[in-house]
């Protein structure tokens, strides 16, 4: 049986798993809301576009660990996987979003995210 | 064990915090001239001056001094250290006594030092009432002097730009941000700001300032007479070492401090825009002085983990970068004018970075709108690597995959 994600189910594709290289960043648009992606060992990841601590576009940071998005504004850092903060001088969490690979697209859930931990 | 702070900007903040967070179960008291909470200033010439935020983010919140047992005295002015008694005496007359002391006293804007510098319109910046009372200058059509081509000049008169007000950049120097720049570089920014408009005057300085006619102020410059509206100067920061002088600490170009902020009194420590502090990035003297944005908080942790009882020596890489017309400049490491240079993409383009070897070493680098080649580089920086030039050169090799 298909189980292809359907456009009236609440999942959104944004981009394609090849858009997103390994250890790097894919920024996307979620319904007017910035989103970054990532590829953690082959596998999806999404978090808040837009740091907690100051206007920046995490997309433009470095990936760290395999596992830390490092802001390119502060260095501050975050965990790519729980959106932790984990350097200063970022202290506020930030939200991650559940992603839904098929077919080679990547999907985000469109509505209420995984609020920050 | 009682930790005192005297100093309750960036640096005094993240002692305080740090060192409770390490773990210092003692008293933490945190001593502040200005009537705010612990605040992040680089904001003041960017966001805060033309009103998109309305207060720069705070390092410590009041809830958060509440919540840590940091005893937060604002408004309070510290006059003299005794280390005999090892206590510290207060403006109003009271002493607070101190099991260790920390300094991160920072420093006051350097004054102009000619007749009419202290005329109503004629400003400085360094703390949120400053930016406040600046921005109301930044009206379509009035006529601003910015003394001074460093940082705060470039970011002030960028700032000005974008809210329509007429800009005059006077610099005394041959070029702009000469102390912390290469020329090329140099260049590269006052290509920016004369593309924005604004009026660089290379070798230019203030003679007097006075009342003006048709504006509110006259400026005497040496390039001739004009008037404005309001007169901004940045000419650099006059450091409150006075109280580490008057004690007799070693203070020179800052208090004088070791690999862990520690004074030549081992109660005392230093941190911040005042630390003059051993660094291996600091070329042949071995030391230097810092006034970043990175150093405050980074030296002000380090400083309050070694308080808490984990000695940390502290040797970051120096890292500094500047926002102007929407562009992100980066500085890691120390520039000078004598290394071998590497440019990667076009001088001058919309994102270059430009790397500075001595010796087959990486010294520094600076990068426009390429926070990417910055991280990367720093990490060569603390490995004490350095890719061939030919590498760095090269904008097709990836060099996160190197």
């Amino acid at each position: 049986m298909n189980s292809t994600i359907a456009a009236t189910d609440d999942w959104i594709g944004v981009a394609n798993v090849a858009d997103v290289g390994e250890d790097d960043t894919f920024a996307v648009d979620l319904d007017g809301h910035s989103v970054c992606l990532y590829n953690l060992g082959g596998e999806i990841f999404a978090t808040d576009g837009k740091c907690t601590h100051g206007d920046a576009d995490l997309s433009l940071g470095l990936v760290t660990d395999s596992s830390l998005i490092e802001c390119p504004l502060h260095e501050g850092s975050f965990d790519i996987r729980t959106g932790k903060a984990v350097a200063p001088p970022c202290t506020q969490n930030l939200r991650c979003h559940p992603v839904k690979t098929e077919a080679g697209i990547v999907f985000l859930r469109v509505g209420p995210a995984t609020p920050p931990a | 064990m009682r930790i005192v702070i005297v100093g309750a900007g960036q640096a005094g903040g993240w002692v305080a915090r740090s060192a409770r967070e390490g773990g210092h179960t003692g008293e933490i008291v945190l001593l502040g001239r200005e009537s705010l909470p612990p605040y992040e200033r680089p904001p003041l010439s960017k966001d805060v001056l033309d009103g998109r935020e309305a207060h720069p983010p705070e390092v410590l919140t009041l809830d958060q001094c509440q919540a840590l047992s940091i005893d937060f005295r604002p408004g309070t002015e510290v006059v003299a250290i005794d280390r005999v008694n090892a206590t510290i005496q207060c403006a109003d007359g009271t002493n607070v006594d101190y099991d260790r002391l920390v300094l991160a006293t920072g420093g006051l804007p350097r004054r102009l030092g000619c007749p009419g510098e202290d005329l109503p319109g004629v400003h400085t910046l360094r703390t949120v009432d400053n930016a406040r009372a600046i921005a109301k200058l930044l009206q379509p059509d009035k006529r601003l002097l910015v003394v001074g081509g460093g940082w705060i000049g470039l970011e002030i008169a960028a700032t000005a730009r974008s809210k329509h007000v007429e800009v005059v950049l006077a610099e005394a120097g041959q070029r702009l941000c000469a102390r912390s720049l290469p020329s090329q570089v140099s260049d590269v920014l006052k290509g920016w700001h004369e593309a924005a408009g604004v009026d660089v005057r290379i070798a230019t300085t203030v003679v007097a300032l006075e009342k003006g006619a048709s504006r509110p102020l006259r400026a005497k410059l040496s390039s001739g007479v004009e008037e404005f509206d309001g007169v901004i100067v940045g000419v650099g920061l006059h450091l409150e070492t006075a109280l580490a002088e008057n004690c007799g600490l070693a203070v020179q170009n800052g208090v004088v401090v070791d690999q862990s902020g520690r004074t030549s009194d081992p109660q005392i420590y230093a941190v911040g825009d005042i630390s003059n502090q051993l660094s291996s990035f600091a070329g042949v003297a071995g030391r230097q002085r810092l006034e970043s944005w990175a150093n405050a908080q980074n030296q002000g942790i380090a400083v309050g983990k070694t308080l808490a009882g984990t000695e940390v020596v502290y040797d970051d890489v120096p890292w500094f970068w500047s926002d102007q017309y929407g562009k992100n400049l980066q500085v890691l490491g120390v520039p000078t004018n004598a290394a071998d240079t590497v440019i990667r993409g076009t001088l001058g383009g919309d994102s270059f970075s430009l790397y500075q070897t001595a010796n087959g070493k990486l010294q520094s680098v600076i990068a426009v709108n390429a926070a990417r080649d910055i991280k990367i580089a720093k990490r060569w920086m603390k490995a004490g690597t350095c890719p061939p030039t030919s590498i760095l050169a090269d904008c097709s090799t990836r060099l996160d995959r190197l």
